[in-house]
């Protein structure tokens, strides 16, 4: 119970657990910058913000994952950033949640009753469940290994 | 403990305001930018947020051209969706040619054509397609004044435009 626990809080699972997250939000964010007409699109057909919000949604986040995405890995404004993260997972969490509850397939935005899609959305769910677990653990326990930011207690 | 948290909700809030601020640079300066107020309700004929099958070639238009259009009563407006839908409740004086079954109905709707006119196709919503391949098929059969309303029926009837139902337009 001890190593598991120790494992869990240890300053080595946070440190590598920012280094996933932080690659993950980086990667996540390349297309997104390079295509923001596409990525509006796949905000838009989670039809929850308002539309006039769209585009600008489009336009920030992918940065927002970028610079938490990084700060994260080099440990600069951890805190901050591994909150801000979990935040947007947070964010994701619901939107996708709400969208497989009430039938909408998000990579259409049409309304289906395909187990398929209902397959890839349960799947986003995990992943991002997943994602939401390191960055709690982040936020929680990091001491600031391997970081280039001031160390926090 | 509380100071901390105060700490890293600033660090967050300045983390957001740095990807505002690149963000909008970096889309003012690129050449995919698009703008910053989406356009999804009023899609733009001239730029991105278009259909997906949207091709080179096919004509969109916005409800408020659409409705230009209709007011002048010189357009005739072309509903592609099914005979069932059209019933339903469609543009009034809009003509059913269900795109399922374009040239089974066409040598019948053809005599209400005219290659002369503006043609005004629409489908469901938004992101229905038929309207454009309906438009594509008619282009081939020599309707070169063909455009899409974009919005489609559920665009005509939030904007509390004319509608009829039954089967007669």
């Amino acid at each position: 119970m001890n190593i598991v626990k120790t494992l869990l809080s240890g300053k080595y699972t946070s440190m590598l657990f920012r280094l996933v997250l932080g690659a993950i939000f980086i990667y996540a964010s390349i297309d997104k910058i390079a295509h923001p007409a596409d990525f509006a699109r796949a905000i838009f057909y989670y039809r929850i913000l308002p539309v006039s919000l769209v585009n600008i949604f489009a336009v920030v986040l992918p940065w927002a994952e970028l610079f938490a995405g990084t700060l994260l890995i080099l440990g600069i404004f951890t805190r901050g950033s591994v909150l801000l993260i979990d935040v947007m997972l947070l964010v994701f969490i619901v939107a996708i949640a709400y969208n497989v509850l009430r039938g909408v397939d998000i990579s259409c935005g049409c309304f289906t009753v395909s187990p398929a899609a209902e397959k890839h959305g349960l799947s986003l769910l995990y992943r991002d469940i997943g994602m939401l677990l390191m960055g709690l653990q982040i936020y929680s326990f990091d001491k600031g290994f391997l970081s280039l930011g001031r160390r926090q207690t | 403990m509380q100071k901390g948290f105060k700490r890293t909700v600033l660090q967050a809030l300045l983390i957001i305001l740095l990807s505002g601020v690149v963000g909008i640079l970096y889309n003012a300066a690129s050449s995919r930018g698009i703008s910053l107020i989406g356009h999804w309700a009023e899609a733009d004929s001239t730029g991105f947020l278009v259909p997906l099958s949207y091709q080179e070639g096919d004509s969109l238009i916005t409800l408020a051209e659409a409705i230009t259009k209709y007011q002048s009563q010189n357009t005739i407006f072309l509903d592609a969706r099914y005979k069932e839908d059209y019933e339903l409740g469609h543009v009034r004086g809009a003509i059913n040619l269900s795109f399922d079954d374009f040239y089974g109905l066409l040598p019948e709707v053809e005599e209400r054509l005219s290659k002369e006119k503006e043609i005004v196709t629409y489908c469901g919503e938004i992101d229905c397609d038929i309207s454009l391949f309906l438009g594509r098929l008619l282009k081939e059969e020599g309707y070169e004044r063909v455009m899409v309303m974009v919005q489609g029926w559920e665009g005509w009837v939030n904007a509390g435009l004319p509608t009829s139902k039954g089967p007669n337009p």
